[in-house]
């Protein structure tokens, strides 16, 4: 017995050492379904030092994915107060209450089509990883279309809101439709490893929850492939401009349905400027 | 030790643990805008051990409850039950099988520990088997395999080991000369699962070509470690070495398509760590020398893991384990990439009464980047059995800036001084007072002091054994800091930090209710830290063993 076991050692330690591994090949770009389009709510901070990379990963996503993603960043409790350089103060109470529904500990993180994470959680704390789960929702079937038209009145500042949904497969469970609003190209102070970056573009900033955070009912019984829900109207006006904010070409319209089912998983998503 | 009541020729043991908090919102000190103190209001978790040992078995199995408990991150409420550990281990003479939630570590836990750590929910028992062969009465081996264990799950990847581990006497009992060696060597096998490699794979595809990587699953890990005692003088030294594998880098910058740099990126690098601990015990005094240097040493389960999650390996952290308040407040947290540290520790009895102790740490980067500096003293005095005086102050530089990632923040720098007295009033009753003064550099750029700036702190203990125990303690913001609480005015103020706390200990229970007002900080065990929110509320615990 006693000699087996310096044996089983020998011939463990033998093959670690002796094992050469054939490299895994870098899986290749996910190409989603035509139409197919995923959203990122990413959970971020002006006091946040490492969002700035965060930010730049995400618009690199953005763009890689071309069209395929569309985000929101989340300025909500967390490391998210304004720093004396700032101008503006991003934090609103729908950011807030989305990011305790969110909730994970650190930033950045961002939440992917509202899926959960092999730990239980809606949030990826780790930006150089965030490519792994907007592939993985990608390559998700296209099983609905999102459509949003809108109408801007310059001089009300109102805008009039419609979200048509069809689906292309069947769709089980009760369907929410969640709209918000953001602002992009915000010029204003951001923490970073380098210190505070007094003129950081802020993108994609969420201005305000049209629908609640886990948004309205659209069909209580799922939809039938084929089917469509009656069209869905929401008014919103834009605040007066002020010191360069509430800039109506700036801002966006998104809106993304949402299964119970599913754990509240996002299921398409769609994104336009209010002004096009 | 744990009590046991044999029945037949078996013996039952136990133990039960619980820690339930009530939430009070208090939005000035920060402990607000978290689900506790929206919504929750209540939050406990508890652990219930039993064992079962009979003819070479041994069983174990604990039930774990976490409900609305702000453990498993203290910004959030996590609520789930079940069994969170079994094992069942038979010795069969020289071998030994044990099968299920497997706790273990190779060497000082560089390459490999599996072990636990309540107040941090640190809990990564193997899940797997493990075989345990006596080659001798001096030698051992163990050989492992599992996955590592967390909250209810497992991680996916795979981790297998072996260990051999011995011990030689080369002493000369006639002489009375004490000379030792107690040699080992382990090897570790982490195998990521093929969606973790495709998960890092899809990270990394649109890295520019300089920067990309060849994927592999397999990790390997092996440990050289020694412990010499001669006469008095013990010296232990290891060495640890991983192989190539992935994992994410904060200091390294990435390139990003369009050529702007950030920081942090995905590296494939081999990572060493050397350890040593030279001590000498004698003549009253005591000394030991510690030294330690690390370099691209993450090693998880999954390398996408952060924070406390998935950690493989342990290294053993290089600065003393402070118990004050104050002087436990500015706490570093081990480095996993970048590490050279150095420790001593000293320590004097010059007769009965009288024992002196000094001990310095100095933790830098492999660049230089000072982290952190130590320098510690105390003078006890003993009067016969009556009563206790210590004394001693504490000078600190701890690098907020990397530590907490707070940009831009000085190096900060603190001076400690406390002092310590216990009373026996008689055999059954005693009174302790305690207190420390912290004060902090300036943070010229901010125009205050550095973090919360100064503390005062006072803590009263009156004790009547065995049973009671009541204290009281204030710690009071003395002199503003930077982060130190503003009003609706914007003008910063000075707060309490009171806490009271009764204590009841009957037989094997210990029973404690508290009141909380705490501050946010860094809480540390053996170099593995947290940050923790400021707590406002009350605390019952329980610790039971039968």
């Amino acid at each position: 017995m006693k000699q087996f076991f310096i044996y089983i050692i020998i011939a463990i330690g033998l093959s670690f050492v002796s094992c050469e591994e054939i490299c895994t090949p870098i899986p290749p770009r996910v190409e989603a379904e035509a139409g197919r389009v995923i959203i990122i709510e990413e959970l971020t901070g002006v006091e946040c030092v490492p969002c700035a990379a965060a930010a730049a990963i995400l618009e690199d996503i953005i763009v890689q994915a071309d069209g395929a993603v569309v985000a929101y960043g989340v300025h909500g409790r967390f490391q998210s107060d304004p720093l004396p350089e700032n101008k503006y103060d991003f934090r609103n109470p729908d950011a807030a209450e989305l990011e305790g529904y969110l909730v994970e500990f650190g930033k950045p993180a961002a939440a992917i089509n509202r899926s959960e994470s092999s730990t239980g959680s809606f949030v990826w704390p780790t930006p150089g990883g965030w490519q792994a789960p907007v592939d993985a929702e990608l390559s998700k079937p296209h099983i609905a279309n999102v459509i949003i038209s809108s109408m801007y009145n310059n001089a009300t500042r109102r805008v009039d809101i419609e979200v048509d949904v069809n689906a292309i497969q069947d769709i089980e469970g009760v369907i929410n439709l969640v709209v918000a609003i953001s602002e992009s190209d915000l010029i204003d102070a951001q923490d970073s490893p380098d210190g505070v970056i007094p003129d950081f573009k802020h993108k994609h900033v969420l201005r305000e929850m049209v629908t609640t955070i886990l948004g309205d009912p659209v069909a209580s019984a799922g939809l039938s492939a084929g089917e469509a829900i009656d069209t869905k109207r929401y008014s919103y006006t834009i605040p007066a401009e002020n010191n360069g904010e509430w800039i109506p070409k700036n801002m966006e319209i998104t809106a993304f349905i949402t299964a119970e089912d599913r754990n509240g998983e996002v299921l398409q998503a769609a994104q336009i400027h209010i002004i096009e | 030790m744990t009590p046991s009541y044999s029945q037949s020729q078996g013996s039952f043991t136990g133990g039960f643990q619980t820690s339930a908090n009530v939430f009070i919102r208090d939005s000035l000190i920060g402990a607000a805008n978290i689900p506790q103190y929206d919504t929750g209001l209540f939050g406990v978790q508890s652990w219930l051990d039993l064992g079962y040992n009979q003819n070479g078995f041994d069983i174990s199995v604990r039930f774990d409850m976490f409900n609305n408990s702000n453990l498993l991150n203290p910004n959030d409420s996590y609520t789930d039950e079940g069994i969170g550990r079994w094992h069942i281990e038979k010795r069969l003479d020289k071998l030994a099988i044990k099968v299920g939630h497997i706790y273990d570590q190779i060497g000082s836990g560089i390459i490999y520990r599996a072990y636990e750590e309540r107040p941090l929910l640190i809990d990564n028992a193997l899940y797997g088997g493990r075989l345990t062969y006596k080659l001798s009465d001096d030698w051992e081996t163990r050989v492992f395999a599992g996955r590592q264990r967390f909250l209810f799950g497992e991680y996916e990847p795979t981790v297998k080991g072996a260990v051999i581990e011995g011990y030689v006497d080369l002493g000369d009992p006639e002489k009375g000369r004490l000379f030792t060696l107690a040699p080992g060597a382990g090897m570790l096998n982490r195998t990521l699962n093929q969606e973790a490699v495709n998960d890092i794979g899809s990270s990394i595809r649109n890295y520019v070509d300089s920067q990309r990587f060849g994927l592999k699953r397999n990790t390997f890990a092996y440990s050289l470690y020694n412990t010499l005692t001669y006469g008095p003088v013990s010296w232990y030294a290891e060495a640890a070495y991983k192989s190539a594998e992935s994992f994410f880098n904060q200091f390294k910058q990435l390139q990003l398509p369009n050529g702007s740099l950030v920081d942090g990126r995905w590296v494939r690098e081999s990572g060493t760590v050397y350890y040593t601990s030279l001590s000498y015990a004698g003549n009253g005094l005591g000394v030991t020398v510690e030294g330690k240097r690390t370099e691209n040493f993450e090693f998880r389960a999954d390398p996408q893991l952060t924070l406390l999650r998935g950690l493989i390996t342990y290294i053993p952290a290089m600065n003393r384990n402070n118990t004050y308040r104050l002087t436990a407040r500015y706490s570093p947290a081990t480095q996993l990439l970048s590490e050279q540290a150095f420790q001593a520790d000293v320590k004097y009895r010059w007769n009965k009464k009288l024992t002196t102790l000094i001990n310095i740490s100095d933790i830098h980067t492999l660049d230089g980047i000072k982290l952190y500096r130590e320098l510690f003293t105390e003078v006890a005095y003993k009067y016969k059995r009556k009563w206790q005086l210590k004394g001693g102050i504490q000078f600190i530089e701890y690098n907020q800036e990397l530590y907490e990632i707070k940009p831009g923040v000085p190096l900060l720098e603190g001076t400690t001084p406390y002092v310590d007295f216990l009373y026996k009033i008689n055999r059954k009753k005693s009174f302790r007072v305690e207190s420390q003064l912290m004060f902090v550099g300036d943070d010229e750029k901010a125009g205050f002091k550095q973090d919360y700036g100064d503390w005062i702190f006072l803590l009263l203990e009156f004790n009547i054994a065995p049973h009671w125990s009541f204290v009281a303690s204030d710690m009071y913001n003395s002199s503003a800091g930077k982060n130190t609480p503003t009003d609706e005015n914007g003008e910063k103020v000075l707060l309490h930090y009171p806490r009271f706390d009764v204590y009841y200990t009957h037989k094997t229970n210990r029973f404690s209710l508290s009141y909380i007002k705490q501050v946010e900080g860094i809480v540390c065990s053996g170099g593995v830290c947290r940050l923790e929110p400021a707590f406002s509320g009350f605390n019952f615990t329980l610790n039971s063993s039968f």
